[in-house]
């Protein structure tokens, strides 16, 4: 992920998870469970255009994704953070722990 | 001798092969019995325990980050309960309880899964989703809202909840 990558994801994360996430590293796991949280969500509108289904068991989508979609994709979670929230902060607060052990990477 | 020898290597293995329980005191009152985890981290003011095959983290609830944009300040107690207790909802303003709603209906939670109940003065609630092989619970504390967050089997999860004990 380059710079403007990470930036947007991180804006989304912070919007859910709060102020905690600007102490985490962007990297590709956490890139990965936003990526799957948004399919396990399977509800908000705009958000699972950039969610190709079937992907194949297994794939990282972070190398999965073509670069052009996997930046479309982060650039809609970041500047409509407001609505999508909303839709997946359910599912998001059981994924914390998955979350918090990719940010220490492990 | 090499008798000897054998019952050496059996009483590694059955040592090694014990499945430790420590505590997790989370408050005066209330302490969670865990098995002996292959790593615990701690990140930005959370607790996290992992196991070969599910994982669990704890941190305390802040009302003013839990959901962005909205300080739940003193109505938070009723915002948890309004989650997993359609009865609450009467308690708060109606475009909180649509919030709570929505959260509520994104756990994805199996119905007979939903949890409520009382932990001495602390009353616990939370639920498992199958379908996302995660669970949580929020354990209503009297100084603090305790949020655990489950990935895992459903016997993992229910595993963790009977071990919510009273100190």
């Amino acid at each position: 992920m380059n710079l403007h990558e990470r930036q947007d994801l991180k804006d989304f994360l912070v919007s859910l998870y709060g102020p905690q996430v600007n102490k985490w590293l962007m990297n590709e796991k956490i890139f990965n469970l936003t990526y799957e949280l948004v399919a396990l969500s399977g509800k908000c509108s705009g958000m699972m255009d950039f969610v190709p289904r079937p992907m194949p068991y297994g794939v990282s989508p972070m190398r999965y994704l073509k670069k052009e979609l996997r930046g479309m994709f982060l650039r809609s979670i970041s500047k409509n953070k407001d609505q999508y929230i909303l839709c997946v902060k359910g599912a998001a607060g059981a994924m914390a722990a998955k979350f918090k052990l990719a940010a220490l990477g492990a | 001798m090499e008798k000897m020898i054998k019952l050496v290597f059996i009483a590694i293995a059955l040592l090694t092969s014990t499945v430790n329980a420590d505590d997790l005191i989370l408050s005066t009152n209330i302490k969670v019995e865990y098995p002996s985890p292959v790593l615990i981290g701690h990140i930005s003011g959370s607790l996290v325990i992992k196991y070969k095959d599910w994982s669990f983290s704890h941190n305390d609830l802040d009302p003013k980050t839990f959901y962005h944009r909205v300080d739940l300040t003193g109505i938070e107690n009723e915002f948890i309960k309004s989650m997993f207790d359609p009865k609450h909802q009467s308690k708060l303003p109606e475009w909180i309880t649509h919030i709570s709603g929505k959260i509520a209906e994104g756990m994805g939670n199996d119905p007979d899964s939903t949890l409520s109940r009382k932990l001495g003065k602390a009353h616990i609630y939370g639920g498992y989703s199958s379908k996302m092989k995660q669970g949580q619970v929020f354990i209503i504390d009297e100084l603090t809202i305790h949020n655990i967050a489950i990935s895992g089997d459903k016997e993992k999860f229910t595993s963790l909840v009977n071990n919510i004990k009273e100190r």
